[in-house]
């Protein structure tokens, strides 16, 4: 043990130690290995099940289980017996005001541990409470706050004058273990660098990051025989496919193509791929259709084999592209779960254990011995997931999976892919969702046309897969002028129709017909339309705007805004200019109605048949831009 | 590459469950029908061989039994292989969804055949008891031996074709034809002496033919052939088998594309 700073900070009782943890962070192993380590010194507490007066204690976390439970009286007595430096145990135990009291008068470290629902907000609120209550003369103003996940960011932004537990190369170590650096605020006011040399977790001489990153392999079961860091890499593949132009599936077509000059093309669906995949990150694989994603994931989970280069896989890949493989639509939901789990590679027994917890995860507890065929499509792929998710394998391969689902379950899942993550595993997600990978990956892949565009930080490669595709959808449509695509309209066709919507032109009064407008731009739409209607018929026109997501964003009319379309009835079209539209990146639809005295009158109505696309140039979230001013 | 499965005994049987379930799935009689179907057959060509042909009458008292034994051994094959062939095209879901080693879909396919042959064999014994022929312990365990080696001439032959069944759908319907073939070609409704002697020697290297007279022979008559014969086709089936796995190995490789 050299260098162990902690341990000065703890014997020069200079600052207090908060290790703020997610669930299933490391945070507990981190409690335990000091505990560990400093045997005497340390105690572990925690609160009785089911009694919440009563506590354990124990100076390793085994003697702590078999401890007998004690009064809150008897744990000080053991505190004041022992020199108890430290203590380690959920933080509504530790925080309580006794104990913090007792630290007070004692001038010991206490090193709690949470479990947080909120963990963001919980966290905060924590910090505030220790900084008001212990924050005594002898801390200095000193706090260290190590967190073991990326939750840094969030409590530096928040918390001013806290000082974060950073390393010289703090960034950069950071960018090495996937971690993002973006958004960590200014806030960080001051920069040490402390060396923890846990010679009990390894020999490495590393910095408190990489302990972090040693504490989240103590929990993956890849720690013990580790090979590489890596969890897949695959260099210079190619996949080629050799495309007949009729397919050969019967003998007698295969004898007469061998007088038959060939022909076939050969299509590279992976031109010369490489990348690797680190263990424990969430990686994203973005790309238009056809470009190659499929190929690529059943290239990992082995369905497919390759002419050339390497594929190279570390530990066990959930063998699964599509949720719902093996399921059988005549069994019921138990015997599927059965079939599914086997076929993912779990055992019998290994079921049985599992079989509540897969069932109570999907949340289908009264359909499970129902038949399958009678589920729901959202049902089956809650039972799918679920089974994936426990069958435990180190790397997951998902293939639009999140595309089905409520928005509940997608967020159960993602916060599964995080346990997944912070258990040293692996999840590689192909969507086309791009703001789920922009918000949950750690690192994205773009493809298109089978080469890797990009690779990186997932929000970088998102923002160029956007680009990309606006520009690509720019090109297509330079015309403008919107052709009305009747598949999406909800025309009726054997209606008389009295006005019909013949085009609609999106424009920038500025610069003329476009597509693709900048966020806070001004948006003309001119929409031109023929009427059949007697004058006195009144004409009423709308508009309204969705997103790509089928939110409705604004929809405006004349009825409503009680204006008369007698111009507009002579020219034969109307406009509307939108300004600033405050509008985000992403496509957007336009719905063109013509009505009559009431919008129960309906002339024509157009459903999202043209649109327009919006690029905003900052790297905001959301779905609209609102004029804002930091006070910070 | 990391392929690894753990556990391809659970696997197989579990596939073959699912497959045993579902086949007799929504029929009133249900897993009876695994039974009620060759008895049906065997039935009928009981009657119309015993009493229309009559074999008995031309020295060969039992007949009924020769029949049930050879009919349910024929089945065997003829259902192993033909479910088999077919597996990875019936299974292609767990083909191009997803890795599970090729072989495992191919073997719980046939896996399936071998429960129902058990199954059969209850009726078999029924008939035996029935009509008081109780076979000696030599030939009831030569009979097992020579349910093996069908069981491996069955997986060997499902596993050469499978991989090719999913490329050239024809071999599916071509071997439809050579298992009403087989089924005459082999000493199922006629004993095997009826051929001419020249005949009988070429007949018998069908391994189907071999199996199906030797073992016949054995648990009614209590007859058996030499050993030099038994391991001569042993090996014969051996090495097929080791081709089978070679040739497998090698095609199964691209079967995901084709499918």
């Amino acid at each position: 043990m050299k260098n162990f700073t902690l341990r000065k900070y703890i014997e020069d009782k200079k600052a207090i130690m908060l290790s703020i943890h997610l669930p299933k962070t490391g945070g507990t192993t981190f409690g335990k290995i000091l505990c560990d380590y400093y045997k005497d010194s340390f105690l572990y507490i925690y609160p009785c099940v089911g009694n919440n007066n009563l506590y354990r204690v124990g100076s390793t976390s085994d003697k702590m289980y078999q401890s007998k439970p004690h009064t809150i009286k008897e744990v000080f007595k053991v505190l004041e017996d022992k020199e108890i430096q430290c203590i380690h145990g959920h933080i509504d135990v530790v925080v309580s005001q006794e104990i913090i009291d007792w630290y007070k008068s004692h001038k010991k470290i206490i090193i709690p541990v949470t479990f947080i629902r909120d963990p963001i907000q919980r966290a905060i609120s924590e910090i505030r409470h220790y900084k008001e209550h212990i924050k005594t003369d002898e801390t200095d103003e000193e706090i260290m706050v190590l967190t073991s996940d990326g939750m840094t960011p969030y409590l530096s932004r928040e918390l001013t004058g806290l000082v974060v537990c950073e390393t010289e190369n703090f960034k950069e170590d950071l960018k090495k273990l996937g971690f993002s650096w973006d958004g960590v605020s200014k806030n960080i006011t001051k920069v040490t660098s402390d060396v923890f040399d846990v010679d009990l977790i390894s020999r490495h001489n590393k910095k408190d990051v990489l302990l972090y990153q040693r504490l989240l392999d103590i929990k993956s079961r890849s720690f013990k025989n580790k090979i590489s860091d890596m969890a897949v890499s695959i260099k210079n593949i190619s996949k080629k496919f050799i495309i007949p132009h009729e397919l050969v599936n019967t003998l007698r077509g295969t004898f007469v193509n061998l007088f038959k000059k060939k022909v076939f093309e050969e299509f590279y669906a992976l031109e010369d791929l490489s990348f690797d995949v680190k263990k424990s990150e969430f990686f994203g694989i973005v790309g238009p259709n056809g470009s190659g994603k499929s190929t690529l994931l059943k290239i990992l989970a082995g369905v497919y084999t390759t002419e050339t280069g390497s594929v190279e896989i570390n530990g066990l890949i959930s063998p699964f592209l599509e949720l719902g493989i093996g399921f059988n639509p005549e069994l019921s939901g138990r015997d599927n779960i059965y079939l599914n789990s086997t076929v993912l590679g779990l055992s019998e027994k290994e079921i049985d254990k599992k079989f509540d917890q897969i069932v109570a995860f999907s949340e289908l507890e009264r359909f499970i011995d129902q038949k399958l065929k009678n589920y729901s499509s959202g049902m089956h792929v809650r039972l799918a997931f679920s089974v994936a998710i426990h069958a435990n394998r180190d790397i997951l391969l998902m293939d639009e999976v999140l595309a089905v689902g409520d928005s509940s379950f997608q967020k159960k899942c993602i916060r599964e892919f995080h346990r997944y993550k912070k258990e040293g595993r692996t999840v590689i997600l192909v969507s086309h969702d791009l703001s789920t990978i922009e918000q949950y990956c750690d690192r994205a892949l773009y493809l298109q046309g089978g080469k890797v565009m990009a690779l990186g930080n997932a929000r970088a490669v998102v923002k160029k897969y956007r680009d990309q595709m606006a520009a690509d959808s720019a090109d297509s449509h330079k015309s403008t002028g919107v052709a009305i695509d009747e598949e999406r309209s909800h025309r009726s066709k054997g209606r008389n129709i009295k006005a019909k919507v013949k085009e609609v032109i999106f424009e920038d009064p500025l610069l003329g017909k476009r597509h693709l407008f900048a966020t806070g731009s001004d948006l003309l739409i001119r929409v031109a339309f023929e009427e059949f209607l007697d004058k006195s018929d009144d004409l009423n026109v709308g508009i309204a705007i969705f997103n790509d997501k089928n939110n409705y964003i604004l929809g405006i009319n004349t009825i409503i805004d009680d204006l008369s379309c007698e111009k507009a009835r002579q020219n034969g079209f109307f406009e509307v200019i939108y300004k600033n539209i405050p509008l985000r990146t992403g496509t957007y639809y336009v719905t063109v109605g013509l009505f009559g005295a009431s919008d129960r009158i309906i002339y024509d109505f157009v459903n999202q048949s043209s649109f327009f696309e919006v690029i905003s140039s900052d790297q905001n979230h959301g779905l609209v831009e609102i004029d804002y001013e930091w006070r910070v | 590459m990391n392929k690894k499965h753990e556990n391809y005994k659970e696997l197989i049987l579990r596939l073959a469950k699912t497959d045993f379930k579902l086949r007799y799935h929504g029929s009133a009689l249900g897993y009876i029908w695994a039974i009620l179907k060759p008895l049906l057959l065997f039935l009928v060509l009981n009657f119309v061989f015993s009493s229309v042909f009559n074999f008995k009458n031309i020295g060969i008292p039992y007949y009924t039994l020769e029949l049930l034994t050879g009919l349910l051994l024929f089945n065997f094959f003829a259902e192993g292989t033909s479910s088999g062939i077919a597996s990875l095209l019936a299974k292609s879901q767990l083909v191009t969804k997803i890795y599970i080693p090729r072989w495992t879909i191919v073997v719980s396919s046939t896996i399936n055949a071998l429960f129902v042959f058990g199954m059969n064999t209850i009726i078999m014994v029924g008939f035996f008891i029935y009509y008081g022929k109780y076979p000696s312990v030599e030939s009831i365990l030569m009979f097992c031996f020579f349910v093996l080696l069908l069981y491996f001439l069955i997986v060997s032959i499902s596993m050469l074709l499978a991989p090719f069944f999913v490329r050239f759908r024809d071999i599916g319907m071509i071997w439809e034809v050579l298992i009403s073939i087989l089924m005459y070609a082999s000493p199922i409704i006629y004993p095997i002496t009826l051929l001419p002697v020249n005949l009988q020697k070429i007949a018998l290297l069908n391994p189907l033919a071999f199996v199906i007279h030797f073992a016949k022979q054995g648990v009614v008559s209590n007859r058996f052939t030499d050993l030099g014969h038994i391991l001569l086709m042993t090996i014969s089936v051996a090495l097929l088998f080791l081709l089978s796995v070679l040739i497998f190995n090698k095609s199964e490789k691209r079967v995901a594309e084709y499918i």
